[in-house]
C-alpha cells in the first residue's frame, strides 16, 4: 500500500514513469523469466565409447542422398543420429531439471583452481531428443559402389581405387568426407568395409574394388538374421503376428482339417523336427501342444484342436515365422539404408536367394491368401443372405399394413360429409321411409 | 540448405570431466518458451513412489511419471550448440574446417516421461521405446569382431 501512496504523491514528477513500470513488475511476479535463448540447449544421448576426438559431421545418406548429420569417431567408428520427438499432435516439452555442479579442480597456470558449474533448469519448447546409435560404414560407400549405370541389364562397374570411389560420394561441398578421409583410422574403416563386400584387384601398390553383390548380400543376409534373432516386440506384432494372423472361423467348417493334411504338414501340421528345434526360440505359438504333436498324428492333434470352438483357421509354423522374420529384417534394413533403385534390386535378389528356402512361406502367404478370400466370401454371402431374408419379412408385412390402409381409405371415399354425419342421428322411434310407400 | 559446421563435442574429454547430474523431464504440454527457468524448486518438485512411478503437481495439475533410463554403453548429455567462430581451425593439420562446439552443459543417465493423472503407456510412447531402437540399430550395424562369434 505504502508503494501506491508513494507511486501517487510522486506521480507529478518525471521519475514516476521509471519507478511505475519496476513496481508493477514486482507485484506481478517475485521473480522475471529470463529471456529466450535462440540456441536452447539439446539433448543427446552418445555412446560412451566415443571419445574426444570425434565429431559431428555431415555426409550423404545413403538412403536419400540429403546430407544428414553423423558422428564420427576415428577409434569407434560411426554412429547416425536418430531423431526421437513427439508427433505434432502431442504437445510436449522437456524440463530439464537443475542441477548442482561438482566442484572441478583444474590444474591452471596458478596452480589448481576450482569451478564449481551449476546448470540452471532449462526449457526447451521442442521435445526433441537425438539418440546416436553405430552404423555400418558399409551404407555409407555403397551408394559408391552400386552406380545403377543401365535399368535392365545388369550394370558394368570396373574396378577402381577406394578414391575413385570415394570422390563420387562427394558430390557436395557441403559433406565432410574428405575431411574424414584424412584421419587415417576412418579411412582404414571406409576401406575395410568396402572390401568385405567387394571383388578387389592389386594394381601396382593400389587396391582396386568392385562391387560383388553376392557379397553384398551375404553381408546383408547375415545383418537381417541378427535382427531378426531379436526383432523388437513392436515390430514382431505389426509385421510378423498380425501379417501371417489367419481370419477367425468355426472349426466345424471341414475345409480346415482336411487343407491340413492334404499340404504336406508345412503350412499347418508342423513336422515334428522343425517344431523341436524351434522351441527354444521366441514363438507363443504352437510350443503349447508341441509335445502332443509329437506323439500323436495329424489327424489326432487336429481331432484335440476341434474341441475349441473357435480357433484361427492355420497357425503358422515356428519355419514360417523365422522366414517372415528374416524378411521383415531385411526389407527394414533395405529401405533404411540402401538407394530406392538399388534397394528393389536387392530385394528382387533376395527373394530368390540360394542360402535361404523361402518356399514354405510363400506356400503358406497363398494358402493364407485363399483362405481369406474364401472366409470373405462366404461372409459376404451369409450376409447376403440374412440381408435378403429381413428385407423379404419386411417387404411382406409392409405391404400387409398399405393394403390395410388403401382398404380402409376406400371406403371412407365416396361417402360425402353430409351423408356421414347423418349416420350418427338416432333414428329410433322415427318411421321407416318405407312406411309411407306401404299400402293401407 | 547452409552448409553446417563440422562439431567437435566438447566434454568428452578424456579423463571424463564430471559435469552436474540433471533429469530432463518429458511433460505432457507444450511450453512456449527455450531457456533458463531459475528458480524452478518452487514448482516443480517431483517425489518417489513405492512402485516405481512418480508424482510431481504442475500448475495445480497432477502428473505422474515414469523413469527412463539409458542404456549403460550410453550417456544423456545436454549440449548447447555454439557456432564457429569465423577463424579457421587447423583441423587434423591438412585442411581448414569450420568448427563448431557442442558445450556439454549437463549430463544424464535416465529422463522422465510424465502424463497428465495417467502414467504413460510404455508401448505406445515413442521415447520409452528409444531402447529398443538401440537394441535394433546395434544388431544391424554390428560387424568385424562382434560378427564373428
Amino acid at each position: 500500500m505504502r508503494s501506491i501512496k508513494t507511486l501517487r504523491s510522486d506521480a507529478s514528477h518525471a521519475d514516476a514513469f521509471k519507478v511505475g513500470p519496476t513496481l508493477f513488475a514486482a507485484t506481478t511476479s517475485q521473480y522475471t523469466l529470463a529471456e529466450a535463448t535462440s540456441r536452447p540447449p539439446q539433448l543427446f544421448v552418445l555412446p560412451k565409447t566415443a571419445t574426444a576426438e570425434s565429431r559431428v559431421v555431415t555426409l550423404q545418406n545413403p538412403r536419400y542422398a540429403r546430407l544428414t548429420r553423423y558422428l564420427v569417431c576415428p577409434k569407434s567408428g560411426i554412429y547416425e543420429f536418430t531423431k526421437i520427438a513427439a508427433p505434432s499432435a502431442v504437445p510436449r516439452s522437456w524440463l530439464i531439471e537443475s542441477a548442482k555442479g561438482q566442484r572441478i579442480v583444474t590444474e591452471g597456470e596458478n596452480g589448481s583452481e576450482a569451478t564449481v558449474v551449476d546448470f540452471e533448469a532449462h526449457v526447451t519448447r521442442d521435445a526433441d531428443i537425438f539418440v546416436a546409435t553405430p552404423m555400418d560404414p558399409l551404407f555409407l560407400v555403397l551408394p559408391a559402389l552400386a552406380t545403377t549405370t543401365t535399368k535392365s541389364e545388369a550394370p558394368k562397374r570396373m574396378f577402381l581405387t577406394s578414391d575413385d570411389h570415394f570422390d563420387s560420394l562427394v558430390d557436395s561441398a557441403d559433406s565432410h568426407l574428405s575431411q574424414l578421409l584424412q584421419v587415417g583410422k576412418t579411412r582404414a574403416l571406409l576401406e575395410g568395409r568396402m572390401a568385405v563386400i567387394c571383388d578387389t584387384v592389386e594394381a601396382g601398390d593400389e587396391t582396386m574394388f568392385r562391387l560383388n553383390e553376392d557379397k553384398l548380400m551375404d553381408e546383408l543376409l547375415t545383418k537381417a538374421g541378427r535382427m531378426a534373432e531379436k526383432l523388437p516386440k513392436s515390430m514382431e506384432e505389426r509385421f510378423v503376428t498380425r501379417a501371417l494372423e489367419a481370419p477367425v472361423v468355426y472349426k466345424r467348417a471341414p475345409a480346415i482339417p482336411t487343407e491340413g493334411s492334404s499340404d504336406g504338414g508345412s503350412a499347418l501340421q508342423t513336422p515334428m523336427t522343425e517344431k523341436s528345434e524351434s522351441q527354444a526360440s521366441l514363438s507363443s505359438v504352437g510350443t503349447v501342444d508341441s509335445e502332443v504333436s509329437q506323439a500323436s498324428t495329424a489327424a489326432t492333434s487336429v481331432d484335440l484342436t476341434t474341441e475349441e470352438p473357435i480357433t484361427a483357421a492355420m497357425v503358422a509354423s515356428e519355419q514360417v515365422l523365422k522366414l517372415q522374420r528374416l524378411q521383415v529384417a531385411f526389407n527394414f534394413i533395405v529401405s533404411a539404408y540402401v538407394s530406392h533403385t538399388f534397394g528393389a534390386t536387392l530385394k528382387a535378389h533376395f527373394a530368390k536367394h540360394k542360402s535361404t528356402d523361402f518356399k514354405p512361406l510363400e506356400e503358406y502367404l497363398t494358402e493364407l491368401a485363399k483362405l481369406k478370400v474364401e472366409v470373405m466370401a462366404t461372409r459376404a454371402a451369409t450376409e447376403n443372405t440374412r440381408k435378403r431374408g429381413l428385407e423379404e419379412e419386411d417387404d411382406e408385412r409392409a405391404e400387409k399394413r398399405r393394403r390395410k390402409e388403401e382398404e380402409e381409405k376406400k371406403k371412407k371415399i365416396g361417402v360425402s360429409k353430409g351423408v356421414r354425419d347423418l349416420k350418427k342421428v338416432n333414428t329410433s322411434g322415427m318411421k321407416k321411409l318405407s312406411d309411407f310407400f306401404k299400402k293401407k | 540448405m547452409p552448409s553446417q559446421p563440422m562439431l567437435i563435442i566438447n566434454g568428452s574429454s578424456n579423463p571424463p570431466v564430471s559435469h552436474p547430474r540433471t533429469t530432463p523431464n518429458l511433460l505432457p504440454c507444450r511450453i512456449n518458451h527455450d531457456g533458463p527457468v531459475e528458480p524452478s524448486a518452487a514448482y516443480w518438485s517431483p517425489t518417489s513412489n513405492p512402485d516405481g512411478t512418480k508424482t510431481a503437481y504442475f500448475r495445480g495439475r497432477r502428473l505422474l511419471g515414469k523413469s527412463v533410463p539409458i542404456p549403460s554403453e550410453y550417456v544423456g548429455v545436454v549440449v548447447e550448440k555454439q557456432l564457429p567462430k569465423n577463424d579457421l581451425v587447423d583441423e587434423a593439420g591438412e585442411e581448414e574446417v569450420h568448427l563448431g562446439r557442442l558445450e556439454t552443459k549437463a549430463e544424464f543417465a535416465e529422463f522422465v516421461v510424465w502424463g497428465h493423472e495417467t502414467v504413460n503407456d510404455a508401448g505406445n510412447d515413442v521415447y520409452t521405446r528409444m531402447e529398443e531402437w538401440i537394441g535394433v540399430a546395434e544388431s544391424i550395424h554390428a560387424f568385424g569382431e562382434g560378427e564373428k562369434k
